[in-house]
């Protein structure tokens, strides 16, 4: 028995694996504690079995979706809370078909700042600062533009910094934070999709047949 | 009244098309009479003039380029408890065949395949080599456990993989009313009997707690 291996850690590759306890054991012993090692190592035995979905983790939600009447725009959205209980509540669901309402109309590009890629961000940035020096502007100046270039875009590609599509004196985070405090517990968006025919980046396999 | 005389509406160069400044428009999202000074400032260069909006400040940075080539539709599916959502578009060549009943059936039936078979690929290009690869890795090990020449061995991986895509991918996978028949032969038969181009773009399928 190898002291190294944690409680913890057979517990997880568990939850993972759906495998025994003395298998995830093993299986932990042999890589060296590495849990991907591990469950490939469990996979390898024939263990376990390939497809094992993770363990679901602890949050409660609901999916809702919006399509236009036409059929050439749709939205998928998932908004979480801590408790089955409120993601129940008709309040709940209401709020979660406004916010796919918001997307369609709103089209954000990214859920939170945080899902901006920086490279893009850096782009942004150049542009913008090409641009302010380009009409002359003294540097502390041209930093102010940047910033609010940047606040510019953050505010038409970021939902959560969005102006709500039906108050637009409130962003989307905001309208969230007063249903946090509405429903007494923690609400998010974990994430969305906004399809519209004809958007999608072309394949090369499908350039010849159009 | 003189027979020449209707003034141009807005009084500006005759040169730029309303064409023009419509296309423009679209490409860069500035507004109609931003779009037409900047085709007047750059004779009707359509290149330059997105340059100029955009030096100008005026082309916003995030319009959307506007594919208009593909038609289809949009189609959902929800599960009852919302717990469960896709969305998917599937595309055809013309608009005629999108607004199709058949068409709009097919759309549904592979939202309602996709919500059931959690493909988690559309083509079997879109599987990243990094996975193949730690797939590729496990099967080998797995087969060379049992003592098989190496020939064998490479038989049982091509053959592990296939069952990886059967799995994983949307196109590969048995259609799940029909497992006789994949999604791909799915499609094939709806273009012929449609006669034209029927192809999936993409899909998302939403599970509660399963966002990374």
């Amino acid at each position: 028995m190898t002291a190294a291996i944690k409680a913890q850690d057979v517990k997880a590759l568990r939850d993972i694996t759906g495998t025994g306890m003395m298998d995830s054991k093993r299986a932990l012993e042999a890589t060296e504690g590495d849990l991907e090692r591990a469950k490939d190592w469990l996979r390898q035995k024939g263990i376990a079995r390939a497809g094992a979905k993770a363990a679901r983790v602890a949050r409660e939600g609901t999916v809702e979706v919006y399509v236009h009447h036409d059929k050439q725009l749709g939205v998928l959205v998932e908004l979480n809370s801590e408790s089955d209980f409120v993601a129940r509540t008709e309040g709940f669901q209401q709020l979660a078909h406004e916010i796919a309402l918001h997307i369609a109309a709103a089209s954000p590009q990214y859920v939170r700042r945080d899902d901006v890629p920086a490279e893009l961000i850096e782009q942004k940035r150049a542009d913008a600062h090409k641009q302010a020096t380009a009409l002359g502007k003294p540097p502390q100046v041209v930093v102010q533009i940047i910033d609010g270039k940047l606040n510019e875009f953050f505010k038409r590609e970021v939902l959560l910094e969005q102006p709500w599509t039906k108050d637009d004196k409130r962003t989307v985070n905001e309208v969230l934070h007063e249903a946090v405090n509405g429903f007494g517990e923690n609400i998010a968006v974990a994430r969305f999709a906004r399809f519209k025919i004809g958007q999608s980046p072309v394949d090369e396999s499908d350039a010849g047949n159009s | 009244m003189p027979a020449t005389a209707s003034p141009t509406p807005e009084g500006g160069d005759k040169r730029i098309s309303a064409e023009q400044v419509k296309a423009l428009r679209e490409a860069t999202g500035a507004g109609m009479m931003d779009s037409k000074r900047a085709l007047e400032a750059t004779n009707g260069d359509f290149e330059k003039a997105k340059d100029w909006l955009r030096l100008k400040g005026m082309a916003k940075a995030g319009a959307k380029s506007t594919r208009t080539a593909r038609e289809g539709i949009i189609a959902t599916y929800v599960h009852h408890n919302h717990q469960l959502g896709v969305l998917l578009e599937l595309n055809s060549e013309s608009d005629f065949v999108a607004r199709n009943e058949e068409f709009k059936h097919l759309a549904h039936e592979i939202a309602v395949h996709i919500a059931a078979a959690e493909p988690r690929y559309l083509r079997r290009e879109d599987v990243p080599q990094g996975v193949l690869d730690r797939e590729r890795a496990i099967f080998e090990a797995q087969a060379s456990e049992q003592k098989k020449p190496a020939n064998v061995i490479e038989k049982i991986v091509q053959g592990k993989l296939n069952d990886f895509y059967k799995r994983e991918v949307l196109l590969d996978q048995p259609f799940a009313k029909d497992d006789k028949r994949t999604v791909d032969q799915l499609l094939k038969e709806a273009i012929a009997k449609l006669g034209e181009n029927i192809t999936i773009s993409r899909f998302a399928r939403f599970k509660v707690g399963e966002a990374s």
